[in-house]
């Protein structure tokens, strides 16, 4: 073996000249600013594209509601989790099958729902009040999150870099439909499952794309 | 090739270590002096980052042909070390972390090998009538070396392909180096057998 070269000696005490001490629990702290900030720009673009709904104080306790938005808190929550695990290199990744479980537990509630009313109904309630812009209004307020958590990023070091893009797809639309519940007219749970779930599907995808490029370091 | 190769046995790192030491010893100095190193110890640091450095110019030697190369990685992997150390996690081990990045710089180092063979280049290459012979030749190599039981076919390539000696290429299958030979003995055998039989 031979003795350490000069260019590597000379980089390693210059790298120790720069040494600080580390900031601790910047991956939580880095994915929490992203995901406030985001879904902050994300609520400021909803209202001044298309504002909330006018009966949104009468239906925020109602169970269609809270069902609906909760289905995608639990999902913002998961994928962001998964998101800090996905963050650091060597990380246990076993536990990611944890991601799809609020949809499997939103699955029984779409169909619970379906089982109580007439049949005749059941179209009206999957297309709901605006299913065509639906997936994309998410998509489209999904953008700052997905600004914000990329910004997150660029101190993570994922090795892993479509996975970390696409949980952080994922999360921003997951945030983005929570702030999109402001407006959605539609309540019904079989509505949110097709129409969201397609939006969080989408994001996830073009997330693990730009991850290739936005998430390399 | 050589590349799915060494992202494979990238995995068994931690079990041999490239330079023989303990690795649980091993483990438990580099995890202790980078803890003191996230609170800013720049002694702790430094005698880090000299252990680490012919731990990782063995890692990347192993896998690459050039010791320049491998020396650039080294010092890329360092720089990567420093910058990204927050995301190091103390309640986990620091070698699992070490090299993740270790291997995230090698396959980022082959995608931008692949990547800065430029399309006009290759044009010339694809032109070329030796390029299609060689093609065709690499294919026929390729499926004659399929109809051999995997043994005497990982030992063929490993040794005949890759150019790996035969110790290498036993330790990376994890047999001894005469299997290894006999191993590579008996398949020639068998290729040359077919070839033969073909030709007849």
């Amino acid at each position: 073996m031979t003795g350490t070269r000069p260019a590597t000696d000379d980089l390693v005490n210059s790298l120790v000249a720069q040494l600080r001490p580390a900031p601790r629990q910047i991956i939580p702290l880095r994915l929490a600013i992203a995901a406030g900030s985001g879904g902050v720009l994300s609520v400021v673009l909803l209202l001044a594209l298309i504002g909330a709904r006018p009966d949104l104080m009468s239906v925020v306790g109602s169970l269609g509601f809270v069902s609906k938005a909760a289905y995608m808190v639990a999902t913002a929550g998961v994928s962001l989790w998964a998101a800090a695990r996905l963050a650091r290199p060597g990380a246990d990744t076993r536990l990611l099958w944890l991601l799809p479980v609020p949809l499997l537990l939103y699955i029984p509630a779409a169909i619970l729902e379906l089982a109580r009313t007439d049949s005749t109904q059941w179209l009206p309630m999957l297309m709901g009040h605006g299913w065509q812009l639906c997936t994309w209004l998410v998509l489209l307020l999904s953008i700052p999150v997905f600004g914000a958590l990329t910004w997150a990023f660029s101190k993570f070091a994922p090795t892993n870099v479509e996975g970390a893009g696409a949980v952080a797809g994922l999360s921003a639309s997951a945030i983005s439909s929570v702030v999109y519940c402001l407006h959605c007219p539609t309540d019904t749970a079989v509505f949110a499952l097709v129409w969201y779930t397609l939006a969080f599907a989408i994001a996830a995808l073009l997330g693990a794309l730009a991850g290739r490029y936005l998430l390399r370091w | 090739m050589r590349f799915r190769c060494a992202l494979v046995t990238g995995g068994r790192v931690q079990a041999n270590d490239p330079l023989g030491i303990d690795v649980t010893a091993r483990e438990i100095e580099l995890k202790e002096r980078m803890v003191r190193a996230l609170d800013g110890d720049a002694s702790a640091y430094h005698s880090l980052l000299r252990l680490l450095v012919p731990q990782l110019r063995a890692f990347f030697r192993r896998r690459l042909n050039s010791d320049d190369v491998a020396e650039d990685l080294v010092q890329e992997t360092l720089i990567a070390v420093h910058t990204k150390r927050a995301t190091y996690d103390v309640s986990r081990p620091f070698s699992a972390w070490l090299y993740a990045i270790a291997r995230y710089k090698l396959a980022d180092h082959f995608r931008r090998a692949y990547r800065f063979t430029s399309t006009e280049d290759l044009g010339e290459e694809i032109a070329a009538p030796e390029f299609e012979s060689a093609s065709l030749a690499f294919i026929d190599v390729e499926r004659m070396l399929d109809e051999l039981p995997v043994k005497q076919r990982s030992a063929i390539r490993a040794t005949k392909i890759e150019g790996l000696s035969v110790a290498e290429a036993a330790a990376a299958a994890g047999i001894s180096q005469s299997d290894a030979k006999m191993s590579v003995y008996r398949g020639l055998k068998r290729l040359s057998a077919r070839v033969q039989g073909k030709l007849q």
